[in-house]
């Protein structure tokens, strides 16, 4: 097929997205539609990256090609198509074996079909995603900041130098503490640009969540323990309950508001 | 599942429900987890054979577990649940649209369009497309439907190899991510055929493309796959 009418698919394709794209269709987060204003950017960036031809993409033969349209066509239940074997009966070994991967891949769901999930572990999974405790859910950026706002608001308003909109945003944030485990500067600096915080306020925020997180390590089954990636400022406590917790933080108001 | 409440009508497995989470700690509480499960283990067979219906094994598990959160999240909701299967079947509905939203990014698809009636049809192979289904669909009752549950409950094999089944799962999770990834003009005729079981030129009419087009996007859809996918395609075949 010539180039030219690839073209043509591509921005075909492209069209369509335009016509009926949504945000959540480029940002799969429950905070896209808050986000909205202050990512256009990264919304650009990754249509870019959809639209753009993977560069990366070998030549496909033609006779693969032909192959593989067969090999669908009989898969969805054509009765007169050419059999994928006749058309690469006399291909080069290189090509068979390309034939061979694709196969390979395109076998996947019908083996993981021959095993289905039981009712058991579907539940079993089902459970702990959907009657997660509230304690072990806290276990993300939002629940930290929820928890922080819902006992000293006006602490964490003084402190993090955020608005109140941006606050309530990052309440949100399910990004789980083992992800933020490995954060690196340049990963708060995308934290912040994600929550449209100004550059003025960056290193406060940074202060902020760094010592949020020395503050607060709820232990709970299944979570990772503490904020992993606040250790520079004061001692890791891994073991505070949320009993134990819960007074840390009165006391902590307590000392505040004398 | 306890004897006790597979006897209990749609009905009465919702009221259970709600005054567990009404009387007993909310909705996150082991009562309420309680009260569902007879609710899941009931329903769950029958989303995830329409979920394989629709998408095929790949996004099955998935598809049926969204929604049967999303049942929980209605149950919870200030909704007057009168008829569980037709919340349960337009919970469903409501799901694949929103799969096939973040699959085709926006594309609606005339075969997979919105407004076909319901036609109940579990267990076919070809795709029927989405459809709209108002709560109205009748009852479960002591029907056909359970002789298609018991048949899926034969699936479940106690002597399945457990780690080989787990590296597949995560073959499959693993495969969806990248799908997810995979340019728009590669993954939706790739998605069409591979996944939906329609033919090159229902593909072409749809998505507007010549047989050529498709042919070709759905070739360099596999090839992008393979570049990506973990392992050597001996591990694909496990």
């Amino acid at each position: 097929m010539r180039d030219e009418e690839m073209q043509k698919s591509e921005c075909r394709m492209q069209n369509s997205k335009f016509a009926g794209a949504t945000v959540n269709s480029f940002i799969p987060h429950p905070l896209s539609l808050i986000l909205y204003e202050g990512s256009c950017s990264i919304m650009q960036d990754n249509f870019d990256k959809a639209a753009r031809p993977a560069s990366d993409d070998e030549e496909i033969t033609p006779e693969i090609q032909e192959a593989l349209a067969a090999y669908f066509e009989q898969m969805n239940g054509a009765e007169t198509t050419s059999d994928p074997a006749v058309l690469l009966a006399s291909m080069p070994s290189e090509v068979l074996a390309q034939w061979q991967q694709a196969m390979a891949l395109l076998s996947v769901p019908q083996r993981a079909a021959l095993q289905t999930m039981s009712v058991e572990t579907a539940w079993q999974s089902f459970r702990a995603r959907a009657f997660t405790p509230a304690s072990v859910q806290q276990a993300s950026l939002g629940g930290y900041v929820a928890e922080t706002l819902a006992h000293s608001e006006q602490t964490a308003l003084k402190e993090s130098g955020l608005s109140r909109p941006t606050l309530e945003a990052l309440k949100s944030d399910p990004t789980p503490l083992n992800e933020l485990k490995g954060y690196k500067l340049n990963d708060y600096a995308a934290l912040a640009r994600r929550y449209g915080v100004e550059d003025s306020l960056f290193p406060r925020m940074l202060k902020w969540l760094k010592g949020l997180g020395n503050k607060l390590s709820v232990s709970s089954p299944g979570a990772p323990r503490g904020m992993v990636f606040a250790r520079d400022e004061e001692p890791h406590q891994p073991t505070l309950t949320e009993t134990e917790l819960a007074q840390h933080l009165e006391e902590q108001k307590k000392s505040e508001e004398d | 599942m306890r004897g006790s409440e597979e006897g209990l009508s749609d009905g009465e497995l919702v009221e259970a429900y709600h005054e567990a989470t009404a009387l007993k700690g909310g909705p996150r509480s082991e009562a309420a987890s309680a009260a569902f499960e007879p609710i899941f283990k009931r329903y769950w067979p029958y989303v995830h054979s329409l979920a394989s219906s629709k998408m095929g094994a790949l996004y099955a598990d998935e598809l049926a577990a969204e929604t049967m959160l999303t049942v929980l999240e209605r149950l919870n909701g200030k909704e007057i649940i009168t008829n569980l299967r037709g919340l349960v079947r337009h919970s469903f509905e409501r799901e694949y649209a929103t799969l096939l939203e973040k699959l085709f990014q926006g594309k609606k698809l005339t075969r997979a369009g919105l407004t076909v009636v319901d036609t109940e049809t579990v267990g076919s192979s070809k795709v029927k497309g989405a459809t709209i289904v108002s709560l109205n669909v009748a009852p479960n009752s002591a029907n056909g439907d359970s002789e298609e549950l018991d048949l899926l409950n034969i699936l479940d094999d106690p002597s399945a190899d457990v780690v080989e089944a787990a590296a597949r799962r995560e073959l499959v999770r693993v495969l969806r991510a990248l799908i997810s990834e995979m340019p728009v003009q590669y993954r939706a005729p790739l998605v069409c055929q591979w996944l939906m079981g329609m033919r090159i030129k229902e593909v072409a009419t749809e998505l507007d493309l010549t047989l050529d087009q498709v042919k070709h996007n759905t070739a360099r859809g596999i090839k992008w796959l393979q570049k990506r996918m973990p392992g050597t395609p001996d591990d694909w075949l496990l």
